[in-house]
C-alpha cells in the first residue's frame, strides 16, 4: 500500500467517524484517573465492554432522571 | 542500431517498474520520459529544433485538462456531502433487512462510480455500508468486496467515469452520449446479471433476516445547503454542457476545466484545499506516459507491433477485437489500465490504417477490457486497494487466492458478456 493508498484509507476513516456518528449515535467522553486507582487497570476500562455497558445504562439512567426533573419542574 | 530494440527495452523497463511498484508509478512514468527524451536526443528521435515543442505535442492536452477539470468537480461535489445523503436518503426510504440494504447500495455503487471515481465512491459507500451492518449487527465483507467488484462494472457508463474512458473518448473524439450510447446497455446488462448472481450469495451469506428501522436524518451529512445546491448545480449543467458538446463547439477538456474554475469560483470552498485533494500523481503520470508513447511511435516500435498484429491475424475482424477485450482485460489485472490504454490506442490506430477496420470497435475493446479486468486481483483497480485496506482496519483480509475463487467466475462471466457484445458492435456498427 503506497503513501497515497494511506492517505485514502484516512480520508475513509473522516467520512465512516461522521456517518457513524449519524448512524449509530456516540459520544466520547473523557474521563480523568481517580486517585488511589491501579493506572493500567484504568487504562484496559476503555476496551472492557462490561465496563462501556455499565456507562450506557447509566447515561439511560441519567437522561430518564433529567426528563422527570424537568417535568416536575414544569408541574 | 535500429531504434525500434533501444526504445522497446526502455518500454519494457518502464513496465517492470510499475509491475513491481518498486517506484510510485508517476515517477516511472517521468524516469520513462526523461529515458525518452535522452535517448531521442542521442538517436535523433527528434526532428525540430524545438524539442520543447515537440514534446508538447506527444501529450494530448485535451485529455490531461479533462482529467484534471473533472477531478476538480468529482472533489468539490463530494466533499459537500452529496453522496453520502443521496445515500442515506435511499438507505432510509428502502428499509428492510441487511441483504436488502447490501442490493441498493450495489447499485448506488455502479450509479457513483459512474460520476465520481471508484476510490471516492468506495469511500462513501464504505463508510455507509460499515455503519449500517453495525446497525443490523451483521458483518459487511460480502457486501463491501461486491460493492468494489461493480465499482469496476460503474466505471464504464460514462465517458467521466474512468481514465481510460476518457483517454479513449478524447483520443478518438467520441461524445458523451455516442459513449453512453455503447457502453449503457453493456453496462445494464452486466448489472443486471451479476446482481442476480451477487443476490443469491448474499441470501446465503445473510440468511433469515433480521429488519431494522433505519431513522436517520440524511441532512445531517450536509454542513452548508446552500453550498451543496451550488456545487450540485454547476456539476450537472458541466454534465449538460458535455451532453451538447457538439452543439457548443468547445473541446471537451476546455468544457471540463471552465466547469472547474465554475465550481472553484462558485463551490465556496477553500481552492487549496480542494488542489490538495487533486490526485496529482495521475497527472504527472498521464502526462509523463504520453511522453514515453510519443517515443514508441516515432521510434517505430508502435508501427513494428501493430504489422505483427495484423500479420498474425491475417486479418479478422471479430478475432481482433474479442483479443483486445482479453489483451487490455487480462494485463488490467497486474498492471495499471492507463498506460496500457495509453500504449494500445497508438497501436490500433495503426492496425485500423493498415486493415480498414474500425478504430472505434477497437477502441470499445480496450474501455471494456481496462475496465472489467481490474476485478480479477485485489491489486487490479484501485478501489480493490483501498476497500482491503478498509477491511485490514476492520481485522479482515483477503489473499489472492481467497478474491480469485470469490470473484473470478464472476469477472470471467463479464469479460465473456463483454466479448459477445464487441462482436455483436463489430457486425452491426
Amino acid at each position: 500500500m503506497t503513501e497515497k493508498d494511506s492517505e485514502k484509507i484516512e480520508k475513509f476513516e473522516k467520512v465512516q467517524s461522521k456517518i457513524e456518528k449519524i448512524i449509530n449515535p456516540y459520544i466520547t467522553v473523557k474521563i480523568s484517573m481517580p486517585e488511589g486507582v491501579d493506572k493500567e487497570a484504568f487504562l484496559k476500562l476503555e476496551n472492557d465492554p462490561e465496563f462501556i455497558t455499565s456507562l450506557t445504562s447509566q447515561a439511560k439512567e441519567w437522561l430518564t432522571k433529567g426528563d422527570r426533573r424537568q417535568s416536575s419542574t414544569r408541574t | 542500431m535500429t531504434l525500434v530494440p533501444i526504445f522497446s527495452l526502455l518500454f519494457l523497463l518502464i513496465l517492470i517498474i510499475l509491475i513491481t511498484g518498486r517506484y510510485h508509478r508517476s515517477v516511472a512514468a517521468l524516469l520513462g520520459a526523461l529515458l525518452t527524451i535522452l535517448f531521442g536526443l542521442e538517436y535523433g528521435l527528434f526532428t525540430g529544433q524545438n524539442i520543447i515543442n515537440e514534446l508538447i505535442g506527444f501529450v494530448n492536452i485535451n485529455t490531461v485538462l479533462l482529467v484534471i477539470g473533472v477531478m476538480i468537480l468529482a472533489e468539490t461535489v463530494s466533499r459537500t456531502g452529496f453522496f453520502e445523503f443521496l445515500g442515506l436518503s435511499i438507505a432510509r426510504a428502502v428499509g428492510g433487512g441487511f441483504r436488502r440494504v447490501s442490493l441498493v447500495f450495489i447499485v448506488l455503487t455502479i450509479l457513483f462510480s459512474a460520476v465520481i471515481s471508484n476510490i471516492t465512491t468506495m469511500i462513501i459507500i464504505g463508510a455507509l455500508t460499515i455503519s449500517l451492518a453495525k446497525k443490523f449487527g451483521t458483518d459487511p465483507t460480502q457486501t463491501l468486496l461486491h460493492e468494489t467488484l461493480m465499482s469496476n462494472v460503474g466505471g464504464l457508463t460514462l465517458m467521466i467515469s474512468s481514465i481510460p474512458n476518457l483517454i479513449v473518448a478524447a483520443q478518438l473524439k467520441i461524445g458523451f452520449i455516442e459513449f453512453l450510447t455503447i457502453t449503457g446497455p453493456l453496462t445494464l446488462i452486466l448489472s443486471l446479471v451479476s446482481i442476480l448472481v451477487i443476490s443469491r450469495k448474499l441470501k446465503k451469506e445473510y440468511g433469515a433476516e433480521q429488519e431494522v428501522q433505519i431513522e436517520v436524518n440524511p441532512w445531517s451529512v450536509v454542513e452548508n445547503r446552500s453550498l451543496f445546491y451550488r456545487a450540485a448545480a454547476v456539476f450537472i449543467i458541466v454534465v449538460v454542457l458535455f451532453i451538447f458538446e457538439d452543439s457548443i463547439n468547445m473541446p471537451i477538456g476546455l468544457i471540463a476545466i471552465a466547469g472547474a474554475i465554475a465550481m472553484l469560483v462558485l463551490g465556496g470552498q477553500e481552492p487549496e484545499s480542494i488542489f490538495a485533494g487533486i490526485d496529482w500523481g495521475t497527472i504527472f503520470f498521464l502526462t509523463s506516459f504520453y511522453i514515453v508513447v510519443g517515443g514508441l511511435e516515432r521510434s517505430g516500435v508502435i508501427a513494428s507491433v501493430a504489422n505483427d498484429i495484423v500479420q498474425i491475424l491475417s486479418f479478422n475482424h471479430s478475432v481482433t477485437s474479442i483479443l483486445i477485450v482479453w489483451v487490455s482485460g487480462i494485463p488490467s489485472a497486474i498492471i495499471d489500465n492507463i498506460p496500457m490504454t495509453l500504449t494500445l490506442i497508438p497501436i490500433m490506430e495503426h492496425v485500423s490504417v493498415a486493415t480498414g477496420f474500425s478504430l472505434k470497435i477497437l477502441g470499445w475493446a480496450i474501455v471494456f477490457g481496462a475496465n472489467l479486468g481490474g476485478s480479477l486481483t485485489p491489486i487490479g483497480s484501485a478501489s480493490n486497494i483501498i476497500t482491503l485496506g478498509i477491511m485490514k482496519k476492520q481485522g479482515k483480509a483477503i489473499r489472492w487466492g481467497e478474491w480469485f475463487r470469490r470473484f473470478g467466475p464472476l469477472v470471467i462471466l463479464q469479460l465473456l458478456i463483454a466479448t459477445l457484445y464487441i462482436t455483436i458492435l463489430s457486425v452491426i456498427l
